[in-house]
């Protein structure tokens, strides 16, 4: 048995303050380091998975075996997007009417992330978040499932550790509550989108009220947005 | 089975309900039910074990109140195999057959090792009966026609379709799905162009018409 101290509103607010600074260098990154980390990262799931799978079993039940490939399919993530991102991302010229336009869209990063995650594949549904937001330039916080409190990438390692310092992954023992958007919880009446429903607001309302800020999402089992601003 | 039981079933892409033409049903359902048997349930950590226990007990004691409402509003439950440990959050191996809209279970989402199972009288019908769901994220065909399987595959209204595997999670396919089943896409080139800025930018001569 284990308990695990929930967060209070000013621990939130300062790592997400953390996450926040962190960003602003952990974007300016290079792929190559970013793989670096997140190579490391995948290696070490390997080297102790079956530390990582055990876990996984004694917290919600799944099969040892079962457990052991989802370590292994994170690994797979993870080097999936180590070793892709650079590519996916690379600038795409654009073709223009006008040869006045040399044009072309980059990939920038928006900024710090956050994993709403569910219960029932830990690893898996984190590598999905973290391999591609991490390799992307974005910084990431989770917030688990209550039931599966110990999971968190290796953070023994000297890579993963030194991800953790500057902030670029954060594990949050958040309440419920505190999930919620800190622009919500500080009583602004909406936010971009909803991310229980899915629902893009952001393009005002009907009677002429200014838009509000605009906040992208993905939704499932689990939820993924870009955290409010601070 | 596989796709029904992995993660003792409590998987968002489980194969939860099966729908098979009345041609081959009975031999189906004959086949389906002896593999359900063989799950041996027990210790999660034991090699042996093939039916894991339930996330929690609230868990197992909501799904088994899921089915008891399943079989009052018509349906017809067929346990599988050997009794579960009455200890430890099991759930039995259960099929549950003749299943009517009106059934609340028709709409409704088995999380664990419950399998829903629809006879139809041909592919147009297990079609139909296919989307008349609020979910839609996966969805799998198995036919010996690829060709063909792909043709039905496009008519499916989910955000996958694996034609003769329940679901493949590999990092360069993407995942997402429709209607109740989320928003967005994991995975592949797909997932890490969610949170990014696709960022114009533009270089003119300084004397360019506006």
């Amino acid at each position: 048995m284990a308990t695990f101290d929930d967060l209070t509103d000013k621990q939130a607010m300062e790592l997400l303050g953390q996450a926040q600074k962190t960003f602003e260098s952990w974007s300016q990154t290079s792929f190559a380091e970013r793989t670096a980390v997140i190579k490391r990262s995948a290696a070490i799931l390997r080297e102790r998975s079956d530390e990582f799978a055990r876990l996984l079993t004694l917290e919600m039940g799944k099969l040892y075996t079962e457990a052991l490939g989802e370590v292994e399919l994170s690994a797979q993530i993870l080097d999936y997007y180590a070793e892709k991102s650079e590519g996916f991302l690379a600038p795409e010229p654009l073709e223009t009417a006008s040869a006045d336009d040399t044009a072309m869209l980059v990939s920038a990063p928006l900024g710090v992330i956050l994993g709403v995650q569910p219960w029932n594949f830990p690893y898996y549904q984190l590598a999905r978040v973290a391999g591609p937001n991490l390799m992307a330039g974005n910084v990431v916080m989770v917030k688990h499932a209550s039931n599966v409190p110990q999971r968190r990438p290796p953070s023994r390692s000297c890579s993963w550790r030194r991800v953790h310092r500057r902030g670029a992954y954060t594990n949050l023992y958040a309440t419920k509550d505190q999930d919620q958007p800190a622009d919500r919880r500080r009583s602004r009446p909406r936010r971009g989108v909803d991310r229980q429903r899915g629902r893009r607001r952001g393009r005002g309302r009907p009677g002429g009220q200014e838009p509000q800020e605009i906040h992208h999402g993905t939704g499932r089992l689990g939820r993924i947005h870009r955290a409010g601003r601070l | 089975m596989h796709g029904r039981v992995f993660n003792g079933g409590q998987c968002c892409v489980a194969s939860k309900r099966i729908v098979v033409v009345d041609e081959i049903a009975d031999e189906f359902l004959a086949k389906f039910q002896a593999a359900m048997s063989e799950l041996k349930a027990g210790d999660p950590f034991d090699a042996s074990t093939t039916l894991a226990p339930m996330c929690s007990q609230k868990a197992a004691d909501d799904l088994n109140a899921q089915i008891n409402a399943a079989v009052e509003a018509g349906a017809k439950a067929i346990p599988c195999g050997e009794s579960v440990p009455s200890k430890g959050a099991f759930i039995q191996p259960t099929i549950l057959t003749d299943l009517t809209p009106d059934n609340p279970a028709y709409y409704q989402e088995f999380f664990g090792p419950v399998a829903l199972f629809f006879r139809v009288t041909d592919e147009d019908e297990a079609v139909r009966l296919a989307n008349d769901s609020r979910f839609g994220l996966g969805g799998s065909v198995f036919t010996s026609d690829v060709e063909h399987g792909i043709e039905v595959a496009n008519r499916i209204e989910t955000g996958m379709v694996n034609i003769n595997h329940p679901a493949r999670l590999k990092a360069d396919l993407p995942f997402g799905g429709v209607k109740i089943s989320g928003y967005g896409h994991e995975l592949a080139h797909l997932g890490i162009e969610e949170f990014i800025n696709k960022k114009l930018i533009n270089v003119v001569p300084i004397d360019a018409p506006a």
